[in-house]
């Protein structure tokens, strides 16, 4: 969560489906009409950035953190409802369960474990968390094996041999940043070491 | 910053070689060695004298060196004077070929454990086989083999037990320096998110949960203990 | 929408992220996005002039008492806010990057000793301030290591030595050393067994090679 990290402000662009609970003039930009009415109801997909600060700060309220001080006992919802994205919703889920190794986390959601730990964090969803932790573990033995086989072979050459593993392997490309990450750290220590043997 | 990435996450292997040329051998000096300040040497190597002013080492041990009377130093000087032929080194008792064979056994016998060999014993037995083949008694091609394949057998337990990782304690016990160096980035990367799920959905009942978290670690190849996430990143 | 922009060029920085990440060459930076920059701080001043605007408009309702107003005022006020906010962040990572990469340049170049041979088609990607940055940045690299820290070779090797002494050859004139074990007059082609430590700046600089 680190305010310079570019990962970290890429997720927080990811979109989040939001029902407005309010009508409010003027947002009409938000849907791509500049100057137009946003109507309680109306459902727009905004980015994390904006949503999870939407979605808590409560309209009648003056503290920008949720938790009804709503004066003189009056509307204590939120500006917007956020729902699940897609990324996190059920379909996902099941394949999740399903098979995670063979799940495309990148085509899901590029930051894909960054936005599942926001999600916990907001909603102390300790089912997603249960899920998530699941997938990153059995996906984290599988990124270990091609970091040992990468790390053994890219002994000889120099460099770029990373590239060229993850074109040959179509699970390496359905890696989340994070994953990538992972990959990259253990590949390249594994490199080192087989390295040094010689 | 001025130090690149990855080595912020683990040693290189060099840097741990290094670290591992600090341990003390036993040797076999073939040189008396005197303080010169004690007056004239005895020895007829009156230049070998000269040869050790050369060296920064504070004295003392290099100064009681006997011939053939056994001493301790540290391998890097061990190795310099291999290197001269100035010493021959005491090969250390686990690294035969009848000792390597038992752990072997006991490494084949227990699936869930590592057989207890020094925490260098990667680094040791490479640099003995390279800088003092001539001072082993059993062939070096069958040790080599011997170690080979102890790699490979612990290797697979690791994977093993990579399988049950859990966001707060992993046990590594007998694993040597190099075996926990080259995975460290990849369990402390997993550990720690691992970790931050945990955290976000257990904000307040975390002491609660700790106790049902502990049965993740049991029966497998690397269990509790030393908080690997924490030291390695302050290393 | 507000942010587009600037999620743009937060693209284009994790780009260059992922470009030096992948090479192991030296650290590269791209010409500086003066234009995308720009137009996001255009975006910057307008959400300026919506948050005066509401906030103002916040007041003169609460002077009325009419509370309806403020509610939905305050959510006005809150996005274009959020937008600016947002706009700042992906700014400022973009340049904390390009810092970062810079301070990376420094390093590999050990310093102010690059300033000279840094020629000038390599930091036409940089702005005016960035220059600036890599040169005072440098100087400081300079300055610790020739201060308190002197007798630590900060940018020297991070292998470490493997023997105390070493063979040399020179491969290029380069005069006397002085060293503890006295004085060597490096002559091309001629071989001396040194002390690593008393010769590892001039093997980096290519004027003797350890064989």
């Amino acid at each position: 969560m680190a305010y310079f990290d570019l990962d970290d402000v890429l997720c927080d662009g990811s979109e989040v489906p939001c029902r407005f609970l309010h009508t409010v003039p003027g947002l009409g930009f938000l849907d791509g009409r500049p100057g137009g009415t946003v109507t309680a109801g109306t459902t727009l997909r905004l980015p994390l950035w904006l949503a999870q600060i939407l979605a808590v700060v409560v309209a009648g309220g003056e503290g920008e953190e949720g938790e009804g001080e709503g004066e003189e006992g009056e509307d204590n919802t939120p500006f917007v409802e956020m729902q699940v994205p897609g990324a996190l919703g059920p379909k996902v889920l099941a394949a999740v369960r399903a098979d995670p190794v063979a799940l495309d986390v990148h085509a899901v959601q590029p930051h894909f474990y960054a936005l599942a730990l926001r999600w916990c964090a907001l909603y102390a969803d300790q089912d997603l968390a249960r899920q998530v932790a699941g997938l990153l573990l059995q996906r984290a033995q599988e990124i270990n094996g091609f970091a040992v086989a990468g790390g053994a072979q890219g002994g000889n050459t120099d460099s770029s041999n990373g590239a060229s593993i993850t074109a040959s392997s179509p699970f390496l490309a359905t890696l989340d940043e994070w994953e990538k990450g992972v990959y990259r750290d253990a590949q390249r220590a594994r490199r080192d070491a087989s390295r040094w043997g010689r | 910053m001025s130090l690149p990435s990855h080595l912020q996450e683990t040693f290189s292997p060099e840097e741990v070689q290094f670290v591992v040329e600090n341990q003390k051998i036993k040797i076999f000096p073939r040189i008396t060695t005197n303080r010169r300040r004690n007056g004239r040497t005895g020895d007829a190597s009156g230049d070998d004298s000269n040869q050790w002013k050369m060296l920064t080492v504070d004295g003392s041990v290099l100064d009681n060196m006997v011939a053939m009377r056994s001493t301790e130093v540290a391998l890097w000087l061990a190795l310099l004077l291999k290197q001269q032929s100035k010493c021959n080194i005491i090969i250390p008792g686990w690294l035969t070929v009848k000792s390597l064979d038992a752990m072997l056994q006991f490494e084949k016998r227990n699936k869930d454990r590592f057989g207890t060999l020094p925490w260098d014993w990667q680094v040791l037995s490479e640099i003995l086989f390279k800088q003092a083949a001539d001072d082993f008694s059993d062939p070096i091609h069958e040790l080599r083999n011997r170690i080979q394949d102890l790699k490979e057998i612990r290797q697979m337990k690791v994977l093993q037990g990579l399988k049950f990782m859990n966001e707060s304690h992993l046990q590594l016990d007998n694993l040597g320096l190099m075996e926990i160096n080259e995975m460290r980035p990849f369990i402390v990367d997993i550990m720690d998110k691992l970790r931050e799920f945990h955290a976000a959905v257990n904000v307040q009942s975390a002491v609660d949960d700790d106790a049902g978290d502990e049965d993740m670690s049991m029966g497998t190849g690397i269990y509790s203990d030393r908080d690997i996430s924490a030291s390695s990143r302050t290393h | 929408m507000y942010g587009e922009l600037a999620n743009k060029l937060v693209i284009e920085a994790k780009r260059t992220e992922q470009l030096n990440n992948r090479s192991n060459q030296d650290t590269k930076l791209p010409v500086y996005n003066d234009e995308l920059v720009r137009n996001i701080l255009k975006e910057v001043s307008q959400l300026k002039r919506n948050i005066e605007f509401f906030a103002e408009q916040q007041e003169i309702a609460a002077m009325n008492g009419t509370n309806t107003d403020s509610k939905i005022m305050k959510c006005q006020y809150f996005v274009n806010r959020l937008c600016l906010e947002r706009n700042k962040r992906c700014l400022l990572a973009y340049q904390k990057l390009r810092a970062d990469l810079m301070d990376s340049i420094s390093w590999e170049n050990n310093g102010i000793e690059m300033m000279g041979s840094f020629s000038n088609e390599d930091n036409s990607n940089l702005t005016h301030q960035e220059q600036d940055y890599l040169k005072e940045y440098s100087e400081l690299i300079t300055e610790m290591k020739s201060g308190e820290l002197a007798d630590i070779d900060l940018s020297g090797p991070l292998v470490p030595p493997k023997e105390v002494f070493i063979d040399v050859r020179v491969l290029k004139d380069a005069g006397e050393i002085q060293t503890e074990y006295g004085v060597f007059n490096l002559i091309k082609d001629s071989q001396f067994f040194v002390r690593q430590s008393d010769v590892e700046r001039l093997i980096q600089q290519g004027f003797l090679q350890k064989i």
